[in-house]
């Protein structure tokens, strides 16, 4: 039994370290998708592009593992909790990391062209989501409700800066019709970036869910 | 001192035995007795002898006491003493209580070894000291993981690193502390070949990094892999270096290019027959001298940077009145005045004296009188003024000119850095003023500082420190 006990323990921790090493690439391809924007640089694009399958591959490897324990060990209260939140944490984190897709497509839109506005706003969106993405990991990792609490006010932060951003492009395009297309490419990488950090709120709620049981919306 | 605890053990035995043999004569006695004598015999047996037996038992007993009690003090001595040694404050005051020579053997054996165990700690201790400082010194970050992939030991150069604090990371599991997938897989890969790696890794949190990582296998000497030191190198700003120059390579050969194309393109229409009109090789040629006189300034300023860079210019420091300079290089520069109808102002003392090379004074004035000029607007107003304070000289020139934003300001001084590459090219800079300017300042260990506000103008202002 203890034995049994000690198989399923070392699984979970197996589950968790899948999931990490899914985060560290979620977080690579975030980063590098917001750099090959800023520097228009295609190839750093492409290789978000290309980084996705390995992310996507990680997804269905987490979800086949928790089916397997779930189905081998039949767990109950917190271990259930864990492999549930698993499933969910790796599906935040796999959109996440289509949505770093989504901005390197942008780039590859508009490869060629000057950028209407040097990109200032655009990449410190992307600082929080980053810093947001740590501490909701940091968080899931040690089941601290309290540093997941702390994405709510940092989420509200992303979405004061996704409305300046896109009032600041609106403007931008009523003065220079020229520049509507990529003006209109950029307030989409605000509204994915906008979408990444609900994502990673998501993940907060997820760890709530996971140390006590109830539910809590974080962003609202 | 086995000899000695030997001894003790049979003394202790010998009480032991009289003891019991003791009390089991009584008994024997008084059983026999019982058995044949009347009760008023046993009685007077009882008063007569039983005394003798029970101050028999006490004596032994009391006997034994002391026996014991010396020896129950030195074990207490003892114990005491190895407490103190665990609790590293060994002093060796053991041989005092000891009294006949057992003791002494044994205290003595006990000073010796708690004074061996203290060198020992000593030395461990020196050597953990010496180890702690190296590690906490060592600019690389360290990290060593054991079999079971958790980390036992970090410095502090890692924290900086990694940007977690080392309670977060020691005890973990690595890819819990790191959260990077490939500084992870590539331990698991050095765990898996036991042979060494070096990559390049890439950090994203908390800034972006460019570390160069070492992956080395310790192992024990029965060759099994105990665990993994990791090694990390911030080589950022080297890269960040290595892109400069690459640029600079790139720059200068586009920038000697481009003259050089239409001298080619010109001449060898000249050569295809266009020579034969005059008119259009007159024009020709005009552009080619003007397309030289370009690629030679270039040249010219590359040579006059290199120079100052390597730091072989010698200062002719001289004292000169600067409002004389100031309006012999506005004679220089008069053709241009008039080309931008600009107007120039000086606010300056007109005794006010400066001690510095006069040749580089005035370079540096000429360079930012011309960039004055040539990015104001025709009409406009440029001051040049100096003051002096008690250790240094300031001389500003501020113009009102179409200015230049934030992002580009931190880089106007690099080689060949524009703000906007077509309209400096039109007006004839060679992209290397600004980068001449700084280097002659600092020659003069003089500071230069720029401020400006688009569409407002701009105000580059130098320092420079008075000789002593």
């Amino acid at each position: 039994m203890l034995n049994n006990r000690h198989t399923f323990d070392s699984q979970l921790q197996e589950l968790k370290e899948k999931l990490l090493k899914m985060s560290g690439l979620t977080e690579k391809s975030l980063h590098d998708s917001v750099e090959s924007l800023k520097l228009l640089n295609v190839e750093k694009a492409e290789q978000v592009i290309e980084l996705d399958n390995d992310v996507d591959q990680l997804e269905i490897e987490i979800d086949e593992y928790a089916v397997k324990l779930i189905a081998t060990q039949q767990p109950v209260a917190k271990d259930l909790r864990k492999i549930l939140t698993a499933i969910k944490i790796s599906s935040d984190l796999e959109r996440i990391a289509d949505l770093s897709v989504n901005i390197a497509r942008v780039t590859r839109r508009i490869q060629g062209q000057k950028l209407v506005k040097p990109l200032i706003d655009i990449p410190k969106m992307t600082e929080v989501s980053q810093k947001m993405l740590r501490i909701s990991i940091d968080s899931y990792i040690n089941e601290d409700i309290s540093l997941a609490k702390q994405l709510e006010s940092m989420d509200d932060i992303i979405d004061h800066t996704y409305k300046e951003i896109l009032n600041e492009l609106i403007e931008i395009m009523r003065q220079d019709k020229e520049a509507i297309n990529q003006s209109q490419q950029l307030a989409f990488v605000a509204r994915y970036l906008e979408r990444v950090a609900d994502h990673i709120t998501n993940i907060g709620e997820s760890v709530i869910y996971l140390v006590t049981g109830e539910r809590k919306e974080l962003n609202d | 001192m086995k000899n000695g605890v030997n001894r003790y053990r049979r003394r202790i035995t010998l009480i032991f035995v009289l003891l019991i043999l003791s009390i089991l004569f009584t008994f024997y006695a008084y059983l026999k007795f019982d058995l044949k004598l009347e009760q008023s015999l046993i009685n007077l047996f009882l008063v007569k002898y039983i005394w003798i037996f029970v101050l028999v038992i006490i004596s032994f007993v009391i006997l034994g006491n002391i026996l014991m009690s010396k020896t129950l003090h030195l074990f207490h001595e003892i114990s005491r003493t190895i407490q103190k040694i665990l609790n590293r404050s060994v002093t060796s005051n053991l041989l005092q209580s000891a009294k006949d020579s057992d003791d002494i053997n044994i205290a003595g054996a006990m000073n010796k070894l708690a004074e061996h165990i203290e060198k020992q700690l000593q030395i461990i201790e020196h050597n953990e000291t010496r180890l702690h400082g190296v590690l906490e010194n060592m600019s690389n970050g360290l990290l060593l993981v054991e079999k079971d992939r958790k980390i036992v030991l970090v410095n502090r150069a890692i924290e900086e690193l990694l940007g977690y604090a080392t309670n977060d990371l020691v005890g973990k599991r690595h890819i819990e502390a790191t959260r990077h997938s490939e500084m992870s897989d590539t331990i698991e890969e050095c765990f898996r070949t036991r042979g060494k790696i070096e990559k390049e890794l890439i950090l994203y949190y908390p800034r972006e990094k460019i570390l160069l990582a070492n992956f080395a296998p310790m192992k024990s000497e029965t060759n099994e892999i105990l665990g993994v030191v990791v090694i990390l190198n911030d080589i950022t700003d080297f890269r960040k270096l290595e892109k400069i120059r690459r640029d600079f390579v790139a720059n200068v050969s586009h920038e000697l290019k481009t003259p050089l194309t239409s001298i080619k393109g010109f001449a060898e229409t000249l050569l295809d027959g266009a020579y034969e009109d005059n008119e259009t090789s007159l024009y020709f040629l005009n552009i080619i001298n003007t397309e030289s006189d370009r690629l030679l300034k270039i040249v010219k300023d590359l040579l006059d940077l290199s120079k100052i860079e390597s730091n072989n210019i010698t200062l002719n420091k001289e004292p000169f009145l600067l409002k004389n300079l100031v309006k012999l290089l506005l004679i220089t520069l008069e053709k241009q005045i008039t080309i931008h109808q600009v107007n120039i102002q000086m606010e300056m003392d007109d005794e006010l004296m400066i001690v510095a090379d006069k040749s580089h004074i005035s370079q540096i004035l000429i360079n930012l009188m011309n960039n004055a000029i040539s990015y104001t607007p025709i009409n406009s107003d440029i001051v040049i003024s100096a003051r002096t304070s008690h250790n240094f000289y300031e001389i500003s020139v501020k113009d009102n000119g179409i200015g230049i934003n934030k992002e580009n300001l931190d880089r106007i001084f690099e080689r060949f850095y524009r703000v906007d590459k077509a309209r400096t090219r039109e007006k004839g800079g060679t992209g290397l003023g600004l980068a001449i300017v700084k280097h002659l300042v600092e020659a003069h260990r003089g500071n230069i500082y720029v401020d400006s506000e688009i569409g407002k103008g701009t105000v580059f202002t130098i320092q420079l420190p008075k000789e002593k």
